[in-house]
């Protein structure tokens, strides 16, 4: 019986050979494809990093320093993934935050790895809190003291946009007259098609920061009565752009410089909001926390169902830390009251029942 | 998953046909579009779906979860789909005059004509069957430079198509804000025209794993009643509850 006969009709469904793009990884909760932050802190609480083709704003903190490390850590974990990078900025020259990446470091492995849990028998309401280190190193760690040397091949990847590059600008003639909007969606185009970017096959991506969009260098002339509706309008057609592409966009806004009404509207357009909070603006809370600033998850969209994405284990309200090398996310809780001769007894309770963003473990 | 939804705004005992639905969002009312979108589809309606913020594919995969099929609808030409983050693209990379959005670019003296027409010619290829006309977040338009009045006669041009033939049904969604008194004034006068009003807020208290958010229905005609509801959004759909019942 050397013939091959058939015996059933069943053939297995060849799936169309999708090309692994570089630098994403599916969502275990959506099935997108989400692109790492950089920070392995923040792609915990956000299912793994931000969908493919959608759009992030980041309120920036009153100085911008920690919303510009984290575009650092954004760009540098796409300087790692080789993905195509875009930096656009007017308050500063934009290669300077390229040229300023933090560079990877590997961490030595903790070796005291937890092999048998004990049952916790006084403490027993923490036994169900995630473990903060997992020993699985999810993505790259940066050091953000060490400037990253870009090798030669990857600098063909990188496109800027910012005042210094770009020539003569024109004013718009239909609704959107701005004409730096104008020249950056022209610019992001052309980057999109010089990498083709919007074929559909492509295996690589697009990281595009827009760094303090909305500051006066932008010139969106807003008088007292009306918006400048301009800065929601290329939010709008940036997040067009991204959507149909392989390229995810990051867009920090000072939003405290910003007419409020404008920050709720790009809230609304935005598929991702991060509010940055830093503790120097706030000294009553700062003596309550040992975090440096608070980060908020304003919104996070769902784009495959109706499930609203909470945070890990809920919350949306978290604590980072920024030290001289490292960002890290945390949740907030009360550091242990050693010295209560610091802050008076009336302070701390008061505070301590209006900031219902501290997690607080113990509850009664 | 039982969708409660229908029961809550009554609209399984009340037929939708000339009536005017305004979604007043403060938070996330897309849960309220897509039931809509869902019931119509199931009764088998002839649905014109106009966004400005979204792309086909959100509605399709978030259908899908819901039981309908955008793109078998599409395809069979019982559903057309206006404007979209695609159209929006297009306007920008090749300005054509029949674009939608086309007034971003290029001055106009009536900016939303254009949308008008493409709603106005797909509906009257519809004229005998019962049809609705769902136009999702509709304070985009603000976004994109139009000025409110502008947005007032392109509501009220869409009203009147409905109330022209009786079996259509208008769905409109609008996000607003407390800080932003365009956009609240826009709503307000939008809510006087519409039949029922549906506002949907979040938690006043923050974000929470039991409830979404809350749900107030207004009924400006027949059974002119007033009523809260809580909800909460599953993958499969919305369910909802009376206030405080939602952990029973």
């Amino acid at each position: 019986m050397a013939a091959n006969i058939k015996i059933s009709s069943f053939q297995k469904r060849i799936k169309p050979s999708n090309p692994n793009i570089l630098g994403t990884k599916i969502s275990a909760v959506n099935s997108t494809l989400n692109v790492s932050f950089g920070v392995t802190s923040l792609d915990q609480i956000i299912d793994g990093g931000l969908p493919l083709g959608s759009l992030c704003v980041v309120e920036e903190d009153i100085y911008g320093s920690y919303a510009k490390i984290i575009t650092k850590y954004f760009l540098a974990e796409g300087a790692m993934q080789k993905n195509f990078l875009l930096s656009a900025s007017l308050n500063e020259n934009p290669w300077d935050l390229l040229n300023n990446l933090p560079s990877p470091v590997t961490e030595p492995r903790e070796t005291n790895i937890i092999e048998n849990r004990e049952e916790l028998k006084i403490a027993w309401r923490y036994e169900n809190l995630t473990l903060e280190d997992n020993n699985q190193r999810l993505g790259n760690a940066f050091d953000l003291s060490i400037p990253y040397v870009m090798p030669e091949t990857q600098k063909a990847n990188l496109a800027v946009w910012g005042e210094t590059v770009t020539p003569n600008l024109q004013r718009g003639t239909g609704t959107l007259k701005n004409s730096n909007c104008l020249s950056l969606l022209k610019a992001i185009e052309e980057a999109i098609k010089k990498w083709e970017l919007d074929s559909g096959t492509s295996p690589n991506l697009l990281r595009i920061v827009v760094s303090s969009f909305g500051s006066p260098f932008w010139q969106f002339d807003e008088n007292k009565s009306s918006l400048s509706t301009d800065f929601t309008a290329t939010l709008l057609l940036l997040k067009s752009i991204v959507r149909s592409t392989n390229a995810v966009a990051l867009v920090t806004i000072p939003h405290q410089l910003l007419n409020q009404s404008l920050v709720s509207r790009s809230r609304h357009l935005a598929d991702v909001v991060i509010q940055l909070k830093s503790l120097r603006e706030d000294p009553h809370l700062r003596d309550l926390m040992d975090v440096h600033g608070i980060l908020e998850l304003k919104k996070v969209a769902n784009l495959t169902s109706l499930k609203p994405i909470l945070g890990q284990d809920g919350t949306t309200t978290y604590g980072f830390k920024a030290t001289k090398r490292k960002f890290k996310i945390e949740k907030l809780h009360l550091p242990p009251a050693i010295d209560d001769d610091k802050s008076s007894p009336d302070h701390s309770s008061s505070l301590g029942c209006s900031s219902a963003a501290s997690k607080t473990n113990l509850d009664f | 998953m039982a969708d409660t939804v229908m029961k809550a705004l009554m609209l399984d005992k009340i037929q939708i046909d000339g009536k005017s639905v305004l979604i007043v969002q403060h938070s996330d009312g897309s849960p309220f579009v897509h039931s809509l979108l869902t019931h119509s589809a199931r009764q088998g309606r002839r649905i014109c779906l106009v966004s400005f913020s979204q792309s086909i594919g959100y509605y399709h995969n978030v259908g899908t979860r819901l039981g309908w099929n955008l793109n078998n609808l599409l395809s069979k030409n019982q559903a057309v789909f206006i404007g979209g983050l695609h159209t929006l693209k297009n306007s920008f990379q090749s300005q054509c005059p029949s674009n939608p959005f086309n007034f971003l670019f290029n001055p106009a003296s009536c900016p939303l004509q254009a949308l008008f027409l493409a709603i106005e010619s797909v509906i009257l290829g519809w004229i005998e069957q019962p049809f609705s006309v769902v136009i999702d977040e509709l304070d985009c338009l603000l976004n994109l430079g139009i000025e409110p009045k502008e947005v007032i006669k392109f509501f009220q041009q869409c009203h009147s198509l409905i109330q022209t033939y009786s079996n259509g049904s208008l769905v409109v969604s609008i996000g607003v804000t407390p800080l932003d008194k365009e956009i609240t004034q826009c709503s307000t006068l939008l809510s006087h025209w519409s039949d029922l009003i549906l506002t949907e807020r979040g938690l006043q208290t923050g974000k929470s794993r039991d409830l979404t958010g809350t749900l107030t229905v207004k009924w400006n005609v027949s059974p002119f009643s007033e009523q809260h509801f809580h909800f909460k959004c599953f993958d499969r759909g919305v369910k909802m509850f009376a206030p405080g019942t939602a952990v029973l």
